[in-house]
């Protein structure tokens, strides 16, 4: 029998970042961790946005359990980056974003578009067409 | 179209701020008019949940992109509903002139 698939765990804001390297350390690159994108969420809500598991658990379209699982997952693998001295990736995972974000390569900004198809989005600081765009697919 | 800065004061020199919920005031920018508007944060002194306040006036004010550092997850769940656009500005280390005038080049 095959496992029942996973659901989707709505993640709101993408990170900021690429990742995060350790400094100071000359030994040579090491093998990266790869974060999620769903469990640096988890980690945000939690402990950035201070909201309670249950509640977190909520606001991602997911069970508590599951959240705390997910929750546990981003602990250890930061755990194990920081321990190890390994460089941290966030890669995407299971995440569903609730709507679409952009990214402009120019800037570094990021935003959200309602209601504009997207051949006709540009940057609305900019007007560059040199976007990422950070969405469900 | 009018844009809302989050600010950390009131003078057009000042940062934005990194967070929408937690700034002081709002520059409302009119790129029509070419005119800005401070508001005080609507929700100042309130704790806990403050966002359902603040996108009522801002919408009530017809603002259609909310510049911030950062968006709580509830105010983005509303500011979605209202079909505002959000900008996320990392760098909290510019001010709110300088934003005003890169609004002010996509007219040209």
């Amino acid at each position: 029998m095959s496992p029942r698939p996973k659901n989707n765990r709505t993640v709101f804001d993408p990170p900021k970042f690429k990742g995060y390297k350790p400094f100071g350390y000359y030994a040579g690159e090491n093998e990266p961790v790869f974060l999620f994108f769903e469990e640096y969420a988890a980690l945000k809500l939690c402990d950035y946005e201070l909201m309670t598991q249950s509640q977190a658990s909520q606001v991602m379209n997911i069970s508590r359990p599951t959240f705390t699982r997910l929750y546990e997952s981003a602990r250890r693998k930061i755990a194990l980056a920081l321990a190890e001295a390994r460089p941290i990736e966030v890669e995407k995972g299971r995440a569903y974003f609730s709507n679409d974000w952009y990214n402009c390569r120019a800037c570094n900004i990021f935003f959200t578009a309602p209601g504009i198809e997207l051949s006709s989005v540009r940057c609305p600081l900019c007007q560059s067409k040199n976007l990422e765009e950070i969405t469900t697919n | 179209m009018k844009t809302a800065i989050a600010a950390q004061n009131s003078s057009s020199e000042t940062l934005i701020d990194k967070h929408f919920g937690k700034c002081s005031y709002f520059h409302i920018y009119d790129d029509e008019s070419q005119t800005t508007e401070v508001i005080d944060n609507p929700a100042r002194g309130i704790k806990g949940c403050k966002g359902d306040v603040i996108v009522n006036e801002l919408i009530a004010k017809n603002v259609n992109a909310v510049i911030a550092g950062d968006f709580g997850t509830k105010v983005q769940q509303l500011l979605n509903q209202g079909q505002i656009q959000m900008i996320i500005h990392p760098d909290t280390r510019v001010s709110v002139s300088e934003i005003i005038e890169l609004l002010n080049h996509k007219n040209k």
